[in-house]
């Protein structure tokens, strides 16, 4: 097994990045546990409160399979595609990884390393999202303790589940394909995605539309009582496990499930002569601007870059699916409560747009990586690398933002006085965070690493999202409070401070700069 | 002296570009081989797919009488990328551990060869630092070393002195004579026509996918009637 090796030479690696007497580092590695700490701790609070409420009003269990079931296939449906994009590129050899095909190591060993990697991070995912779920639930109705340690089991096979048929399909495609495109098939899983996705709302919709017509308990216990469920699907497995311990025979159905698919994974990979595709960077159309060649070069390099396109769309749709069902939720509650719910929708938007900026914006410049060397010693001013790393920014952000925007305020069917205070804060709120990002990420770059998650980490990576969240939060804080007039008013301001501070200062780093690729 | 490489109608495509064409050539034991040609010619094509990176579209091509969809063969070949890169974050003798581990060097002997490696190639940089830290020059080297590791019976090199010091580079020439000596093989792509006059046997220069022309210096240089290999290299690449 000499997947077993590389993954022991990962792990002394990743210990040696801890390790590290680099206080910036471990002050990064610190917010971040503080952070994934308080996300679990949240999801918790808010999961008992609802349960607790559940208990109050006395609802039935049948309503718990259904919400359960509904919120785990959410989850479960977001380590698929996050667990795909992953395992795409286990079936690519990038150039600086060219070198280990040529170690004595087959195709398979390389293949099952990663799908052990794969596997560790969809379960991750899965434990960060759906244990205080269930661990809510399973307190708010004093199960007994051993119910805790169960259900680890089932939601360990299931993340087993979703890394084998992702990399059953992935190796099926290659193995039909032989040296298949990586472009073409990550824009054609993108569409797959998204049909599927659409599938599952309207499937689940027509519940959401008529809890607002529910006056009494019991027409709300029968709107979901009525929801037909595939038995055998890991999501029902485990509610129904949940409830009754008898039901874990059911486990073995979805273990088998799992044995099934890596079987045929396993056997795809060692008989049909699976070869790791290289990575080449194709793509459907060129940006081609004679000026402002670095933006053409930004934005080709992007879309030449499949799984950076596929994570865009994989961000985009789950937060298109959110946005939907506010937007949803909006419609039926035109009253009281529509300021609160368009400020969660404005906030969503933004949310959107950070992480927008978090993982395509702020590296730009860092990314330069190696061949950074090639744009200091062009004859371009480093203040026209600068202006053009903002304009290819602001391309990227407002063609994405304004797709949204459009699609959105005709969901949300919304009156003149809210389109227009959503068109102000789209526009000024992407265009701010845009430069914030563009900026940050210029004046303190780290040319050494190229992995988006190591870049966004970093101190100034965290600094801008703090910045961004708060441009974000005031605005709609005041909007709450006071209304449009001093809310938009407040976003200007906001914004006319955030470009005072920082377009001088990612000017003034970018001049005085050394390129250096050792940090 | 038996054939350590084989090549025999190898053709190689990407895409609508033909990479390598039919190429047919042996590298014996005892032997250093050149590999020459301008960029984009193919050289780094066939020495990707001798080492593993790339499938060979046709042809036969065995190392060490064996053939390489059967991966037995790497255990008898040590590569030499241009360009190195694996696990940055180690440091150096955890980098070498990972290669003998790999190679499957027995566990008893694997201090000592590392030992015998980094002393082989003294590596200027601190032991402890990670790879990631080191200088090019001294990634190669290290490179170099965990490549010879495993006792490899033939060496393929690509671009050999990239980023090597005057001194490492007079020593890695040495060391690739003296290994020829012992029985190995070496075959190496390079742009330099110095290297390859100072201690190639034999020679193949290859534009456009083929070979044009292989043998030893002398005897390209009196088959062509021309004064030095330079002048042979530059009448075959202008031919086009």
């Amino acid at each position: 097994m000499k997947s077993s090796i590389f993954i022991k030479y990962e792990n002394i690696a990743n210990r040696r990045y801890f390790k590290e007497k680099n206080i910036a580092r471990k002050f990064v590695i610190f917010l971040s546990a503080i952070s994934l700490f308080t996300i679990i701790l949240l999801e918790f609070l808010i999961f008992l409160s609802l349960f607790h409420n559940f208990k109050t009003l006395d609802i039935p269990q049948k309503v718990y399979i259904t919400l359960i079931s509904f919120a785990l296939l959410i989850i479960f449906y977001i380590t698929f595609i996050s667990n795909f994009s992953q395992a795409m590129s286990a079936f690519v050899v990038r150039k600086k990884e060219e070198f280990l095909l040529s170690l004595p190591l087959s195709t398979r060993d390389l293949v099952n390393y990663r799908f052990i990697k794969s596997f560790l991070i969809s379960s991750m995912i899965i434990v960060i999202f759906s244990f205080p779920l269930i661990y809510s639930y399973f307190y708010v109705y004093n199960y007994n303790f051993i119910y805790y340690f169960l259900i680890i089991i089932p939601f360990l096979i299931t993340s087993f589940l979703i890394t084998s048929l992702v990399f059953f399909i992935i190796s099926l495609i290659s193995a039909i394909f032989k040296r298949f495109n990586m472009y073409y098939i990550s824009i054609f899983f993108y569409i797959i995605f998204f049909i599927l996705g659409f599938l599952l709302i309207i499937y689940y919709l027509p519940d959401f539309k008529l809890i607002y017509k529910v006056v009494k308990i019991s027409q709300f216990v029968n709107i979901f009582s009525s929801r037909s469920q595939i038995i055998y699907s890991p999501e029902k497995i485990i509610t129904n496990m949940s409830l009754n311990i008898n039901y874990s025979y059911n486990l073995l159905v979805l273990f088998i499930e799992s044995l099934i698919l890596f079987s045929g994974f396993q056997f795809l990979i060692k008989y049909s002569k699976i070869h790791l595709s290289r990575h080449e960077e194709k793509s459907f159309w060129k940006f081609n601007f004679h000026k402002y060649y670095i933006i053409s070069k930004d934005l080709n390099h992007f879309i030449s870059e499949e799984l950076k396109i596929l994570n865009s769309g994989i961000i985009l749709f789950i937060f298109f699916i959110i946005i939907y069902i506010i937007s949803y939720i909006g419609k039926f509650n035109a009253g009281v409560y529509y300021n609160f719910i368009f400020s969660a929708f404005c906030i969503t938007f933004g949310y959107l747009m950070i992480l927008f900026g978090l993982y395509f914006i702020f590296p730009t410049f860092s990314q330069e990586g190696q061949s950074g060397w090639i744009i200091f010693s062009s004859p371009v001013t480093r203040k026209s690398i600068f202006n053009q790393k903002n304009m290819a920014s602001l391309v990227f952000m407002l063609l994405h933002a304004m797709v949204i925007a459009a699609v959105l305020s005709i969901l949300f069917n919304m009156n003149i006085y809210y389109f227009l205070y959503f068109l102000n804060f789209a526009f000024f709120v992407t265009v701010g965070i845009s430069i914030l990002f563009t900026s940050l990420g210029t004046a303190y770059p780290n040319f050494s690493k190229r992995n988006i998650q190591d870049l966004s980490t970093t101190p100034s990576g965290l600094l801008s999202t703090i910045i961004s969240i708060f441009y974000i939060f005031i605005p709609i804080y005041i909007f709450y409070q006071f209304g449009f007039f001093v809310s938009i008013l407040t976003l200007y301001l906001i914004f006319i401070v955030l470009l005072a501070i920082f377009i001088p200062l990612g000017s003034k780093k970018i001049n005085t700069m050394d390129f250096s690729v050792r940090n | 002296m038996n054939n350590l490489i084989q090549i025999k109608n190898f053709s190689k495509t990407f895409g609508d570009t033909k990479s390598v064409i039919d190429l047919n050539l042996e590298v014996k034991s005892g032997e250093i081989y050149g590999f020459l040609g301008p960029n984009g010619a193919g050289k780094s094509t066939t020495i990707k797919t001798l080492v593993g990176i790339y499938k060979k579209d046709k042809g036969q091509i065995s190392i060490n009488n064996i053939d390489i969809s059967d991966i037995s063969y790497k255990q008898y070949i040590g590569y030499i990328p241009d360009e190195p890169y694996v696990y940055e974050g180690l440091n150096a003798t955890q980098f070498l551990r990972f290669f003998a581990e790999m190679y499957s060097i027995d566990k008893s002997q694997i201090d000592e060869k590392i030992k015998e490696a980094l002393g082989t190639f003294f590596i200027d940089e601190d032991i402890n630092l990670q790879v990631q830290d080191f200088s090019r020059g001294s990634k190669q080297k290290l490179i170099i070393a965990a490549a010879l590791m495993h006792n490899p019976k033939i060496l393929i090199i690509d671009e050999p002195m990239v980023g090597l010091d005057p001194s490492a580079s007079a020593k890695f020439l040495s060391y690739m004579k003296n290994f020829t000596s012992n029985g190995g093989a070496v075959f190496m792509s390079t742009h330099s026509l110095d290297i390859v006059t100072k201690i190639c046997d034999r020679v193949g220069i290859i534009d456009h996918g083929k070979l044009k022309m292989e043998g030893s210096i002398s005897d390209i240089e009196k088959f062509t009637k021309k004064n030095s290999l330079e002048e042979v290299f530059f009448e075959i690449i202008n031919e086009k």
